[in-house]
């Protein structure tokens, strides 16, 4: 059984810079509080060498050394048509997929991070949220069969269950007034 | 992620029974009756037992498979099956399937194929199997197919360009007129490319199973002739799990390779492995099946004739294991042994560390990574990989080669071409190295895509640039006489509309919210003509003009909507700067280590309050039914006409290239 839940906690309204400034090894936000001790804030430009070349992708020195450690990411959850329990998509834009339409055939950016749900939490669905999200876990890197089709690259494992679920109609109801 | 496609429905019919069933029946006897539920290729007959409309199809000698699904008797195996066509028995092996197949058969169920059949005779004709059971019981069935006649004596169409808008339905092309070309007290100031084409036809695109269509058969049935369920391409259904076991129909691309030696090219601003690009080229029923469908274009190219592969989709070829490879062995595929032997194909393997760009140019294809590369490509054929997915859409690489915006950088592919430019290559590609002429489909695939996500400037610009890919298409034609282009769409999307135009300026635009937004559409008398200014490169200087074209959708899902051009190829406008602080009175930011936290931003359009309710659920508009326009020029134009099935189109192909059209 599956429970639409509605990230939280609920904080609509908030603005958040969007164009960050340049890479610095240790990154201030404004507008983001400092990343918890043991927490390192990783952004989307730091997954890979960009331009993408002739033929795959490849991570970045600084993704490669955050393997296993705990990090945090702000992005736009990916907006699905049918979402999959216990997992969702960040992308450093917003991207929304028709995926009942066209499949894999996407928009989604090579960078884009595959947030699994903390054990408690793998049987929810999470409504699409609009606006930034962050998100704090597990860093992991290369290619793994997801539950939704594709093959991601870079995955956080959330370590906490999400508190305050919702229904999908309650979301759906917050999202639209109808 | 279309993981599980709909499953075809089977249509269950008895079958004529047996004189033996009957006797056991009427003496009362519990015997329950054996059935063909399945007669493939489809017809009506079979269905319904009425003759008519015809359902299947073929060019004369054009292969496809026949086949059976047979539910026997209880506890009584079918040990034989025969098809005959006509009264006179199907030479040829019918090989017997009796597992893998879909659940709710009867127990002992096979599926009967007869691979690679193919009729010279003109007219229809009639389709019988005939199933023995072990106990001597036999089970029968008939359908009807007809092979259209090719009238001879013309003069031949050496090469077809088909030039497809994946979505575009007659509002799309009139959009782009207006924003492109722009009209003075009622004239268009200058017509598009694409209606400048002399013959037109409306045509009809419901797919096997549905009135709305998808890119599989809506592709599929240009260029074989049949109708294909939803999801389906260059097959009919089945009853079995796998899906590349399908019963295939020969497509055109095949068909004119093997009778003629002519080439095949397939240009797309999608992912390579998509409907319309596959549709052409590659046998599923599953059009999402990515590893097998890429594979499939290399391991048959023999076959079709493939010369010319370009688009977006790299992930597909990268092998499993490589940052961003999508490939898998549950999208990839092994051919059974009759098909194999039957079509002559490769039976393939369930490869996800494939390297397929390093066998593609061990195959003597040139390999070309961005548009550099495909300007200085050398070679007679080429494959050219330019996104990982999808390609950038035409506003946002127009503004990145603009310096404009960093939407296409950020994709991390920044030398992306444009379509046209790509149709240019292809067709310099085909021409040096197709003595026996070619056919070419070029897909301008993001006007459906982002009609999808009712995003108005983003499909105008790619049915824009669309036109410009027909443009260069049409100026080939011009000097090589014995050329046929087409321009059609595999279905419309979104149920697109001019509604009118805003009544204020883009200023006052911006500060409209509510209802205002809705009191701002100019109707009738008051939408006027828009009036964009065009620069060089051949697109708007901006879509954001005061008193803008304005867009409703009739198959739409819930939207906000403030009219103005989405910054961002998605949701959300909402773009703050840097050094722009976090605006004053908002909630604070709420994280915790492990948590997910939400900082509230506000969907697309929706700061402008302005909801628009849709009558679908979900976020994107779909397709719809709606005929669609096609038009025609060049050698062979005249044979387009009138309000036409998707098809037709394809016999009006077959004859131009087989028989010719009379000057």
């Amino acid at each position: 059984m599956t429970k639409r839940i509605q990230n939280l906690p609920a904080t609509l309204g908030a603005l958040l810079l969007l164009a960050l400034p340049a890479f610095a090894a240790t990154d201030e936000r404004p507008g983001l509080p400092p990343a918890p001790p043991g927490v390192t804030d990783l952004r989307f430009e730091e997954f890979l060498r960009l331009p993408v070349g002739r033929t795959g992708l490849e991570p970045t020195a600084r993704l490669l050394a955050l393997v296993g450690q705990r990090v945090r990411v702000l992005g736009y959850v990916v907006s699905e048509e049918e979402p999959t329990p216990g997992l969702f998509m960040l992308a450093a834009r917003p991207v929304t997929l028709a995926e009942v339409a066209d499949g894999p055939a996407d928009d989604l950016p090579p960078a884009t991070l595959y947030v699994h749900m903390a054990p408690a939490d793998a049987d929810k669905l999470v409504s699409h949220q609009p606006g930034l999200l962050v998100v704090s876990g597990t860093l992991d890197v290369g290619n793994q069969d997801e539950a939704n089709g594709r093959v991601s690259f870079v995955r956080l494992r959330l370590d906490q269950p999400l508190a305050g679920a919702q229904t999908a109609a309650a979301a759906t109801k917050a999202r639209y007034g109808h | 992620m279309k993981r599980n496609p709909r499953p075809t429905p089977t249509i269950l019919r008895p079958s004529r029974l047996s004189v033996a069933v009957l006797a056991a029946l009427a003496a009362g006897n519990a015997l329950a009756a054996g059935q063909v539920t399945r007669l493939t290729p489809p017809s009506e007959l079979f269905s319904s037992g009425q003759a008519e409309p015809m359902i299947a199809t073929f060019a004369p000698g054009q292969r496809f498979d026949l086949q059976a699904t047979i539910q026997p008797s209880d506890g009584v195996a079918v040990t034989a099956a025969k098809f005959a066509v006509d009264g006179e028995p199907v030479p040829g092996a019918v090989t017997l399937t009796t597992s893998g197949l879909v659940g709710g058969l009867a127990p002992a169920s096979v599926v009967a194929s007869r691979r690679a059949y193919a009729s010279m005779a003109p007219g229809v004709h009639t389709l019988t199997v005939t199933a023995t059971q072990a106990n001597g019981d036999t089970i029968s069935a008939s359908g009807n197919f007809e092979v259209r006649a090719i009238t001879p004596g013309g003069r031949k169409v050496k090469n077809i360009i088909i030039m497809l808008g994946d979505g575009m339905g007659a509002a799309h092309r009139t959009a782009a007129r207006i924003m492109l070309s722009g009209y003075t007290q009622g004239k268009a100031r200058s017509p598009l490319a694409m209606d400048t084409f002399p013959n037109v036809a409306m045509v009809k695109t419901a797919s096997l199973n549905s009135i709305v269509t998808d890119s599989s058969p809506g592709m599929a049935s240009y260029v074989d002739g049949n109708k294909q369920a939803n999801n389906q391409e260059g097959v009919f259904p089945d009853d079995t799990t796998d899906a590349f076991d399908n019963p295939r129909v020969e497509y055109l691309s095949e068909y004119l390779h093997r009778t003629q030696g002519k080439t095949l090219g397939l240009v797309t601003t999608a992912d390579v492995f998509d409907a319309t690009p596959a549709a052409n080229a590659v046998h599923t029923a599953n059009r999402g099946a990515g590893s097998g469908i890429v594979d499939q274009y290399l391991d048959e190219a023999d076959k079709s004739g493939l010369i010319v592969l370009m688009g977006g989709g790299r992930k597909w070829f990268l092998p499993a294991g490589t940052p961003g490879s999508a490939r898998s062995a549950s999208s990839d595929y092994v051919l059974p042994a009759d098909l194999t032997s039957s079509w002559g194909v490769p039976a393939g393997a369930k490869d996800p560390a494939r390297d397929l760009i390093a066998d593609f140019t061990a195959a003597g294809w040139t390999y070309a990574a961005d548009k550099t590369e495909m300007d200085g490509a050398a070679g007679g054929k080429l494959l050219g990989l330019f996104s990982y997915s999808n390609m950038n859409v035409a506003l946002d690489k127009i503004a990145a080669r603009r310096g404009t915006s960093t939407v296409v950088n950020d994709y991390g592919f920044p030398d992306q071409p444009m379509l046209d430019e790509m149709t240019a290559r292809a067709l310099q590609v085909l021409d040096a190295n197709s003595p026996n002429g070619f056919v070419l489909m070029a897909e301008g695939a993001s006007i459906d895509k982002q009609a999808h996500n009712m995003d108005s400037e983003r499909w105008m610009l790619d049915t824009i640039e669309f036109d410009r890919a027909i443009r260069v298409a049409q100026d080939y034609a011009r000097t090589h006489a014995d050329t046929l282009v087409i321009i059609t769409a595999d279905h419309e999307c979104s149920g697109a509309a001019i509604i009118g135009a805003s009544t204020v300026t883009d200023a006052v635009l911006q500060t409209k919210t509510g209802s205002g937004l809705q009191q701002v559409v100019g109707q009738y008398d008051a939408a006027k003509f828009p009036r964009y200014t065009i620069q060089a490169d051949g697109y708007p200087a901006t879509t954001d003009i005061d008193y803008k074209m304005l867009i409703g959708y009739g198959a739409n899902a819930d939207r906000y909507e403030d009219w103005r051009t989405n910054a961002q190829p998605a949701h959300d406008t909402q773009q703050p700067l840097d050094g722009v602080a976090p605006l004053s009175g908002h909630p604070a930011i709420n994280t915790n280590d492990g948590q997910v936290a939400s900082l509230g931003r506000p969907l697309r359009d929706q700061a402008g309050g302005y909801l628009i309710t849709g009558q679908l659920t979900g976020t994107t508009a779909a397709h719809t039914a709606s005929d669609i326009p096609l038009s025609a020029y060049g050698r062979g134009a005249s044979l387009f006409g009138g309000v036409i099935d998707n098809t037709d189109v394809f016999f009006s192909l077959v004859q131009a290239a087989v028989g010719g059209v009379k000057p």
